[in-house]
């Protein structure tokens, strides 16, 4: 039916949902069904009760209707709906009011609904709920058919018409016909079909509610989330990283195939510090993590910048090496050992080689030399001459083709070590080509040095000639290489120049020319063969020893000397006990040592002094003669020997005190030239060394006289005691004194008895003295009766009555008897 | 000892397989891996062949010369005094194919009398068709002093003597 699509179109209006446009769809297919049975059921039933469903017929179509609360009004929108309605009859006086509005025909088909509707709704309270849609209501404005309280509507309920319909037409029904039976049975799937429909709707809504309060809610949690998270990890942070950890790295891979860029630029301000801060805590990890990397980034960086890496690195070589030769000087030794070996080699051959020349020139006796050697070495000169050639030995030579590089002529004198000669050929060829490329074309490659061995390079036209030298060869032989080439040129260049690689083309004439520079080269030799460096150390050698030689020989010779004198001083038993000693010093015998006397000394020179003239050396006498200290005591016992000795001369009276080294003499001598003689004899004696002479030249007087009364011979003790302790002391102190006791008397009496008398008295102090243990023997007795000495005839006569004492030194031999 | 020598050079870009091709002429053997030849190296080998039945030889020195690449062109004074070359070309490189016009011009310029060989090499890395085609492309066979083109191969060693031999002999005759 067309009415169909209609309702579609609201529906569409109303519904976006495809779905349920669908399941309505088939709903009102279903309904259209219906209404069709319907419709034969009331062309069969013609009851008025039924009429109510004859009127809805035409609106089996319309599916959608505004369902008012049941006293308002309700519009319908579809204006097909209302033309059918005219038709119908009003049915509720209730709403008949309604009725007389033509434009409100469709309220009586509402109320009808209302009933049917409120007997459905019994049911469906869900369904009441309806779906609540702006373009619906917005629908029913345009109309203009919403009535003023309308707003008052809760729901605008989708609503099938016909089922409120056949509700009560249901309800009503009393009569059973089949054909309500079956209406029965579909409209309960109806009722099934807009529950399920409902369902769907309400489903639907209850989604988009939910949708919606959940991104409102989520908007809102948004913050609350931060603040939550905020709060979490300021009280618990570890809770915080536990949730969220497990999600970092998918955040950030998922960051990082969204945006590379931006994630980089995020990440790089924390990079460094965080490579820093891992170093800092485990550089074994982050050691770990790069090691494989760093050799590939500098290879990498090295491709970016040359320049980058060694700018970077070069600084610090030589501190590294420093460091690793501090470190591991063994490893370093050893890693630049094959390069420094060669270039010392090197230097060291420049060295001796600059020695080489400059001991020819000092010493240019070349043949003298081989001859020599030739003799001490036992082989022939000639053999020499060639060993001659070792500074500079051609090893090969050969002539070149410039532009192809193929050996036009080579010589090669050394068998054992045969060149490749075509390789070195086009090596060369090559390198002087890119030589010349390199550098520039108008100037040429002359030499190739490669360490022992040169390669000289003459070039001329066409052709060049390459001499491969060990050693250094001479001016002369590069003037001779040039020669040779140029005469080479001169006679075969228009060969040379052609040349195709066909060795036959070349005529034997070039190799005797090359030939030549192999004769040059033997005729030069001779110069600044290593020998001379021999030579230089025999001078040396001889420098060192022929003086040794000499000084070995003196040396022999002055131990001969000395070992003669040893035995002659030997043989000189007076000598033997004492250590002399001989060397020889510049042409001189020297003696040395320590004898106690001169004589001793002299005695040893003596016997030296053949020896000297025998060995032609003068004699240098160095022998000390010295004072060796004498004993104390047998210095003691001559001093005291001399002294007794010279006390027994005439008029000597002397005491000797012998103490260190010193004599001391005191005593009486009369004459006095005996002093000097004293003093000498006791110098003689041995350990003297000083003598004090300390002699008086009078003997002592005794003052002391003993008086005695007149006629008597009585001694007056006081005298007398006086006297005897005097005289007593000096008679005990040198014994040579005598003493001479003379008694005096006074002049009063007979002369005759005055001389008994004095004699008597003098008599009497002798007796006195010698029991004063006085030895008789040095005392001699006299009496006189002249007054003493003094004593003058006009003084008392007791002065005259006395005995008076005089020493005196008796001669040898003649002693008291005789005076 | 051969009393002839010639000099021949291989020239072409950059690792077309020169040295390859010398290696296997004159060691038959070959090597996967890639060794840039600096400046020169230079390889002898003493070809015999007999000529109206009068065995000859020659020495052929082979000249193995760097490459050319963008940045440095082969040095002509390398070829000079060259009997012959062998210029080579890398069949999966069109770019050293091309060059091979090149290449036959700088000869002829500093050898005008030389001979040539064109070797287009690694064979054994294309198929047929592939061959057949760059065959008629790059045939230099109409130049009179180009020999033959041959399509080499140093790792199986396809043509590899027979191109050398045919130089080697070829550079003889007018002697003959």
């Amino acid at each position: 039916m067309a009415t169909t699509n209609q309702a579609n179109g609201s529906n569409s209006n109303s519904q976006s949902e495809t779905e349920i446009q669908e399941n309505l769809n088939t709903l009102i297919d279903l309904i259209s069904e219906l209404n069709q049975v319907e419709e034969n059921l009331t062309s069969s039933n013609q009851k008025d009760k039924i009429n109510k469903k004859q009127h809805y017929k035409p609106d089996k179509d319309i599916t959608l209707e505004i369902k008012q609360e049941k006293k308002s009004a309700s519009t319908s929108t579809d204006n097909n709906f209302r033309n059918k309605e005219e038709n119908k009859n009003p049915i509720l006086g209730k709403e008949k009011n309604l009725d007389s509005l033509p434009q409100r025909h469709t309220t009586n088909d509402n109320s009808v609904i209302e009933e049917g509707v409120t007997v459905v709704a019994e049911g469906r309270s869900d369904y009441e709920m309806g779906i609540q849609t702006p373009s619906l209501s917005k629908q029913c404005t345009d109309d203009g058919v919403l009535e003023p309280n309308a707003p008052k509507a809760k729901s605008l309920t989708l609503a099938i018409n016909q089922p409120s319909q056949i509700t009560p037409l249901a309800d009503n029904t009393n009569l059973v016909y089949i054909s309500e039976n079956k209406y029965t049975k579909s409209q309960k799937s109806i009722a099934t079909l807009q529950q399920s429909v409902k369902n769907l709707e309400n489903k639907l809504k209850d989604n988009q509610h939910q949708l919606d309060e959940i991104i409102d809610s989520v908007n809102s949690l948004i913050s609350l989330t931060v603040e939550l998270i905020n709060l979490q990890s300021n009280t618990s942070p570890t809770s915080i990283v536990s949730i969220i950890a497990p999600l970092i790295d998918r955040i950030i891979e998922t960051r990082s195939t969204e945006d590379l860029q931006i994630m980089g630029k995020a990440l790089s301000t924390v990079l460094p510090v965080a490579i820093t801060q891992q170093i800092a805590a485990t550089p074994q990890s982050i050691a770990k993590a790069l090691a494989p990397e760093i050799a590939l980034s500098i290879q990498e960086q090295i491709l970016l910048d040359k320049e980058s890496i060694s700018r970077s690195i070069g600084p610090e070589m030589g501190k590294a090496i420093k460091a690793q030769i501090e470190l591991e000087r063994d490893a370093m030794v050893d890693a630049l050992y094959p390069v420094i070996g060669s270039t010392i080699a090197k230097y060291m051959g420049e060295v001796v080689n600059t020695i080489n020349e400059k001991v020819e020139n000092a010493l240019s006796v070349e043949g003298v030399k081989r001859k020599i050697r030739a003799k001490v070495q036992g082989v022939s000169e000639a053999e020499l001459i060639l060993q001659e050639a070792l500074p500079y030995q051609v090893q090969a030579i050969f002539l070149i083709h410039k532009a192809s590089g193929l050996v036009i002529r080579e010589l090669q004198p050394d068998l054992d070590h045969q060149l490749e000669s075509d390789l070195v050929a086009g090596m060369l060829t090559a390198i002087r080509s890119f030589a010349n490329d390199l550098i520039s074309d108008s100037s040429e490659l002359d030499e190739i040095d490669y360490s022992e061995y040169k390669i000289l390079l003459e070039v001329a036209g066409y052709c060049y000639l390459a001499v491969v030298v060990k050693g250094e060869p001479s001016k002369q032989f590069r003037q001779k290489t040039r020669d040779v080439l140029s005469k080479l040129v001169l006679k075969h260049g228009n060969i040379i120049e052609v040349y195709d690689g066909d060795s036959s083309t070349v005529p034997e004439s070039i190799a005797l020319l090359l030939e030549e520079l192999l004769e040059q080269d033997r005729q030069q030799k001779s110069s600044g063969s290593p020998s001379t460096l021999i030579w230089l150390i025999v001078i040396l050698l001889s420098v060192i020893f022929v003086p040794w030689g000499i000084f070995k020989y003196k040396n022999y010779v002055a131990d001969r000397v000395l070992q003669q004198a040893a035995i002659e001083l030997d043989a000189a038993p007076e000598l033997s006990v004492y250590r002399l000693t001989s060397h020889i010093e510049q042409g001189k015998l020297i003696l040395s040592g320590r004898v106690p006397s001169e004589y001793l000394r002299n005695i040893a020179a003596e016997r030296i002094a053949k020896i000297a003239q025998e060995a032609k050396l003068t004699l240098e006498n160095q022998i000390v003669a010295i004072n060796v200290p004498t004993d104390p005591t047998i210095t003691q016992e001559e001093v005291e020997r001399v002294t007794s000795i010279l006390n027994q001369q005439e008029g000597v009276a002397i005491l000797s005190d012998y103490k260190d080294y010193a004599v001391t003499v005191t005593g009486f001598t009369l004459n006095q030239t005996r002093d000097a003689l004293i003093a000498q004899t006791f110098k003689q004696i041995p350990g003297v060394e000083q003598v004090i002479i300390n002699l008086d030249k009078q003997l002592p007087i005794v003052d002391n006289r003993i008086y005695f009364a007149s006629g008597s011979l009585e001694l007056n003790s006081a005298d007398f005691t006086n006297s005897v302790n005097q005289i007593g002391q000096l008679l005990a102190m040198y014994p040579q004194l005598h003493l001479r006791i003379i008694g005096h008397s006074d002049r009063s009496g007979i002369p005759q008895d005055n001389q008994k008398l004095a004699q008597d008295r003098a008599n009497k102090v002798a007796t006195a003295l010698i029991a004063q243990e006085i030895n008789s023997k040095r005392l001699y007795i006299m009496g006189s009766i002249e007054p003493p000495p003094g004593v003058t005839a006009n003084q008392p006569l007791q002065k005259s009555r006395c005995v008076r004492f005089e020493f005196f030194i008796p001669d040898r031999g003649k002693n008291t008897h005789n005076s | 000892m051969a009393n002839i020598s010639k000099k021949i050079c291989l020239v072409g870009d950059f690792s077309v397989g020169k040295t390859s091709l010398i290696r296997r002429f004159v060691e038959d053997k070959f090597s996967d891996r890639y060794l840039s030849t600096v400046g020169v190296k230079i390889s002898r080998k003493v070809v015999e062949f007999a000529t109206n039945q009068i065995n000859q030889s020659v020495n052929l020195l082979i000249w193995d010369i760097e490459g050319q690449t963008k940045f440095q062109s082969i040095a002509p004074s390398y070829l000079k005094g060259a009997s012959g070359s062998i210029i080579v070309a890398d069949i999966t490189r069109p770019e050293t194919l091309e060059s091979l016009q090149r290449h036959l011009d700088l000869f002829f310029s500093v050898n005008p009398q030389g001979l040539v060989m064109v070797a287009l090499n690694k064979s054994d890395l294309a198929v047929e068709e592939k061959l057949a085609r760059i065959i008629q492309l790059y045939n230099f066979d109409l130049h009179p002093q180009v020999l033959a083109t041959y399509v080499t191969s140093a790792k199986t060693g396809e043509y590899v003597e027979l191109m050398f031999r045919q130089l080697a002999e070829n550079m003889i005759k007018p002697l003959v």
